[in-house]
C-alpha cells in the first residue's frame, strides 16, 4: 500500500495527490501531523511511503515524490518519457520551476491564508513573472495545437498547476495570464485529476 | 487631451476586451475594461457574452464559474445564469420556484473586429474600428497609463522582422495603424493598466506564422519595459471605481413558497402554566422523534387554534433550546377569540398545527451595543434575543414596560438574565419620557428593537426619530395593525411572472383576489403586522395601510403587504 502523509491545504501535497489520481493508484491518506519525526530535520512537506517495495521506499518531498511514483507506475512512460530526451529535459526544467512557483506563489499564498512569515511583496511580484512566463509559453504552446506545457500532459503539468491554481489566494491574480486560466481548465478535465479546496469544478470539454 | 480626459471620453467607446481565440468551448475569459471585471464566455451556439463578473447572489465572480455551452453556473450556491439574456433560470435553494424574470445579471454589449471581442462599459456611438481578419497579435499587458502607451506606441513604432520601422498614424483615441503593417489597440483596463493588442493586415507566409507572432511578442515584450519604467518615475493614478448597481434586496430572494397558512408541523401541548398576570404560556413539544423545525431569535409562528383561528406567536425560545416551542399568550378582553382559545379551549396532551417559524425580525448581532424595549406582552420576542445575546456574551439591554408588578411574564427566564431591568405603573406622558431617556443615552453603533402596543411603539418611532437614530438601528414588531383599514377602491393587478390580470374589488384584498386566480402567496397575521405576505412591486404605486414597512420602505413603493394594502394607481404590476 501507498501511503501519503498529507496535508490537505498544501499545493505540493496536492502535486503527489494529483500524480497518484492520474495513475489510479490507491493510497491511505494520513495526517502529516502523525508522521513521526526527530526534532533537527523538521516537518516536511509531505512524506510518501510505499511498502509495495521491499524494503519500503520513503520520499519527503514533492518533486522527488512525483519523479519515483512516475518511474515506478508509470509503466507505459507517458508522464516522464525517457526515450525523448528533448521533451524529458523540458519536464524536468518544468519541475524546477515548479519548485520556483511553491517558492514564490505557494509561500504568498501560505502567508495570506495561514499567516507563515514572508516578505510578502518580492514573493508576489516574482509569482507574477513566472506566470508572464508561463502564459506566454502556454500561448505560442496554443498556436501549435498543443494543450500542455511539454506537448502531451506530463508529470510538468502537475508538478506546476496546484500553485498556479492556488495563487490568487496569495494575492496574485491570473487576469493577465488567460492562456494560464486556459491552461488550468485543461487540466482539470484530465481523467483522474483531483480538486481541492480552492480549486473549482470546470464543465467538461468537447466531446472527443 | 489629457490621460483623465481620454479616460472620460473612452466610457462610451468600443475597446478590444479578448482575442476571440480567447474565448474557447466551455470557458469562462476573465476580462477588465475600465475598472469593470467581466466574465466572457462563448455558449454552444458561438454566441459570445460579455456580463459583469459577478453572481448576483453573493457577489462571487462569475470568470471562475461552470460554463456548460448554455448557461453559467455560480460556484457558491449554484444560481444559473442563461445564455445571451444573462437571466437567472435556476435557484437551487429555492428548487420549486421559478426565479423572477427581473433577476438578470448586468450584460454589455458585444461585437468583433480584427479578431477581437469588442465591448463597453457606457453608451458606444457607432461601431467599432473595421481592423481586417489577419494576424492576431499576442496581447501584452502593461502597467501603465493607457495615454503613456499610446504615446509610446506612436513613438517607436513595432517593425515586421527585417523591416524598417513604419509610419505609425493615431487612429481614434486608443487605436494606432502601422502604415501597410496592421493595427495596434490600446485596451484600458484600468487608469494605470492596459493590454497592446494587434492584428497585422495579412496571415504572411503559412511557415512564418511563429517567427512572426515570436517577433512581434518580444517587440511588444521591449515597449511594455520602457512603459513600465517610465511609469515607475510618476505616481500611479487612482484606480478607476467599478460601476456595480447594488442589487436590490427583493430581487437577491425569494418569497418562501407556501399555501394558505401552511401548517406542516404538528405539536403536542406538553405544559401550560399561568406565566403572568394574565398570560398563559404554552410549551410545544414534537409528537414524535423528530426534531422541530428551527427558529431565530425574534421568529413567530402560526398557530391554529380550536375553533378554527390561526394566530402569531413570537417564540420565547433561547439559543439552542430546539427541542419545543415556547410561546406566551395574553388574554386580550374583546378580541376575536384566538386569545380565549388559548386560555380557555387548549388543554395539555392537545395536538397543535403550527406553521415553521418564519423570522420578520431578526436579530442582527454586529451592533456593539442592542437595547430591547418590550411593552407587556411584546415581551416575547425580546425575551429570545436576550437570551441570545447574554448567551454569546454581547452587550444589550432589556427594558421590560409593564402595567403592574403582577403582569410581568416569565418571571423565571427573566432571572436568568444580567442585564432587565422591569418598568412598571407609568402612564403614557411617564412612558414618552423614559423612552426618550433610554435613547437619548444610547452610545454609538447601538441599536433598538422594540415589541409592544401599537400606541406605544408609535410613541417610540417618534421619539427615536427625534433622538437622531439611524433608521436602520431602529426594529419595530408590531403585534397587531390598529390602523383604519380603507378597502373601498377598485384596481388592477398585473401579476408579471403568471402573466395575468386581476381586477381588486372594493372589500377584497389583493392576496384574497391573487388567491382565488390560483397564485399562492404566503401569509401570516393578514393585518398588515407580521411582513409575510409582502410582494415586490414592479410599477404603480401601492396605497400602504400595514404597519410593518418603515417610512422609507414606504416612499420607495417597491413592495406591498398584500393583505391590507391597495393601489394608488388604476394599476398595480406585482412580481407574482
Amino acid at each position: 500500500m501507498i501511503t501519503l502523509y498529507d496535508d490537505e491545504t498544501s499545493a505540493e501535497c496536492h502535486q503527489v495527490r494529483a500524480l497518484l489520481g492520474v495513475l489510479g493508484l490507491d493510497f491511505r491518506s494520513v495526517a502529516l501531523e502523525e508522521y513521526d519525526t526527530d526534532t533537527d530535520s523538521g516537518r516536511p512537506a509531505l512524506v510518501l511511503a510505499d511498502d509495495r517495495a521491499d524494503p519500503p521506499a520513503v520520499l519527503h518531498d514533492a518533486s522527488s515524490a512525483l519523479l519515483y511514483l512516475a518511474r515506478i507506475y508509470d509503466h507505459d512512460e507517458r508522464l516522464l518519457p525517457h526515450d525523448e530526451p528533448a521533451k524529458f529535459a523540458a519536464i524536468l526544467d518544468w519541475l524546477a520551476f515548479a519548485r520556483a512557483l511553491t517558492a514564490c506563489a505557494g509561500a504568498a499564498r501560505r502567508h495570506e491564508s495561514f499567516g507563515d512569515p514572508l516578505d510578502l511583496l518580492p514573493a508576489q511580484q516574482e509569482a507574477h513573472r513566472l506566470l508572464r512566463v508561463m502564459d506566454r509559453h502556454l500561448w505560442f504552446q496554443e498556436q501549435q495545437h498543443e494543450d500542455f506545457l511539454a506537448g502531451g500532459f506530463t508529470l510538468a503539468d502537475i508538478a506546476c498547476f496546484g500553485d498556479v491554481a492556488l495563487c490568487e489566494e496569495g494575492g496574485v491574480s491570473r487576469l493577465d495570464y488567460p492562456a494560464v486560466r486556459r491552461w488550468c481548465d485543461r487540466v482539470k478535465r484530465v481523467p483522474g485529476f483531483p480538486l481541492m479546496s480552492g480549486i473549482f469544478p470546470t464543465a467538461a470539454g468537447l466531446p472527443s | 487631451m489629457s490621460a483623465e480626459e481620454l479616460l472620460l471620453r473612452a466610457e462610451n467607446a468600443w475597446h478590444p476586451v479578448a482575442s476571440e481565440s480567447d474565448l474557447v468551448h466551455r470557458h469562462v475569459f476573465h476580462g477588465q475594461l475600465l475598472g469593470q471585471e467581466l466574465a466572457l464566455w462563448r455558449a454552444d451556439d458561438e454566441h459570445i457574452n460579455v456580463w459583469e463578473n459577478r453572481c448576483l447572489h453573493r457577489g462571487v465572480r462569475l470568470s471562475i464559474a461552470v460554463n456548460d455551452g448554455r448557461e453559467l453556473k455560480c460556484q457558491y450556491h449554484g444560481w444559473r445564469y442563461a445564455n445571451r439574456t444573462a437571466a437567472c433560470t435556476y435557484i437551487p435553494a429555492h428548487p420549486a420556484d421559478a426565479p423572477a424574470r427581473t433577476i438578470r445579471n448586468g450584460t454589455y454589449p458585444v461585437r468583433t473586429s480584427g479578431g477581437m471581442v469588442w465591448t463597453a462599459v457606457g453608451q458606444p456611438t457607432g461601431e467599432p474600428p473595421a481592423l481586417g481578419q489577419g494576424l492576431v497579435l499576442r496581447p501584452v499587458p502593461v502597467r501603465a497609463r493607457p495615454a503613456d502607451v499610446i504615446t509610446l506606441l506612436l513613438e517607436q513604432p513595432p517593425a515586421l522582422p527585417d523591416a524598417q520601422p513604419p509610419t505609425a498614424k493615431r487612429r481614434g483615441d486608443l487605436v494606432v495603424e502601422l502604415e501597410s503593417v496592421g493595427f495596434l489597440v490600446v485596451q484600458p483596463m484600468d487608469s494605470d493598466r492596459a493590454v497592446i493588442r494587434g492584428v497585422l493586415s495579412s496571415q504572411g507566409p503559412a511557415g512564418e506564422r511563429l517567427r512572426i507572432l515570436r517577433h512581434f511578442d518580444a517587440a511588444l515584450t521591449r515597449l511594455r519595459d520602457t512603459a513600465q519604467d517610465r511609469a515607475a518615475d510618476e505616481a500611479a493614478p487612482a484606480p478607476l471605481l467599478p460601476r456595480y448597481e447594488p442589487v436590490p434586496k427583493h430581487l437577491a430572494s425569494l418569497p418562501e413558497s407556501s399555501g394558505h397558512h401552511d401548517l406542516p408541523t404538528r405539536v403536542r401541548v406538553v405544559r401550560t402554566w399561568s406565566a403572568g398576570a394574565g398570560v398563559r404560556g404554552l410549551e410545544l413539544g414534537p409528537v414524535d422523534d423528530r426534531p422541530l423545525p428551527t427558529g431565530q431569535a425574534g421568529a413567530h409562528l402560526d398557530v391554529a387554534l380550536p375553533g378554527g383561528l390561526v394566530r402569531q406567536y413570537s417564540l420565547v425560545n433561547g439559543p439552542g433550546e430546539t427541542h419545543h416551542y415556547v410561546i406566551g399568550v395574553k388574554l386580550t378582553p374583546g378580541s376575536a377569540g384566538g386569545s380565549a382559545a388559548v386560555h380557555e379551549r387548549v388543554r395539555e396532551g392537545d395536538v397543535l398545527a403550527v406553521s415553521l417559524p418564519r423570522n420578520g425580525f431578526p436579530l442582527r448581532r454586529d451592533r456593539t451595543r442592542t437595547l430591547l424595549i418590550a411593552g407587556g406582552i411584546g415581551i416575547t420576542p425580546l425575551l429570545a434575543m436576550a437570551q441570545t445575546l447574554e448567551h454569546q456574551r454581547l452587550s444589550y439591554a432589556l427594558h421590560y414596560f409593564a402595567a403592574g408588578e403582577a403582569d410581568v411574564a416569565f418571571r423565571e427566564r427573566l432571572a436568568a438574565l444580567g442585564s432587565v431591568r422591569t418598568v412598571t405603573g407609568l402612564d403614557p406622558a411617564a412612558t414618552e419620557a423614559e423612552l426618550e431617556r433610554l435613547l437619548g443615552a444610547a452610545g454609538e453603533d447601538s441599536q433598538v428593537y422594540f415589541c409592544g402596543p401599537p400606541p406605544m411603539l408609535d410613541v417610540a418611532r417618534d421619539v427615536a426619530g427625534r433622538t437622531g437614530w439611524p433608521r436602520d438601528s431602529v426594529h419595530f414588531e408590531y403585534f397587531r395593525n390598529d390602523r383604519t383599514l380603507d378597502h373601498s377602491s377598485r384596481f388592477e393587478v398585473v401579476l408579471a411572472r403568471s402573466v395575468l390580470n386581476l381586477t381588486v374589488e372594493p372589500g377584497r384584498s389583493i392576496l384574497e383576489t391573487v388567491r382565488a386566480a390560483g397564485v399562492g402567496v404566503p401569509s401570516s397575521c393578514e393585518q398588515g403586522a407580521c411582513g409575510t405576505c409582502r410582494v415586490a412591486v414592479i410599477d404603480g404605486r401601492p396605497d400602504h395601510q400595514d404597519v410593518y414597512l418603515d417610512d422609507e420602505e414606504r416612499a420607495a413603493g417597491d413592495s406591498v403587504m398584500t393583505c391590507v394594502s391597495r393601489s394608488l394607481t388604476p394599476r398595480l404590476t406585482l412580481d407574482l
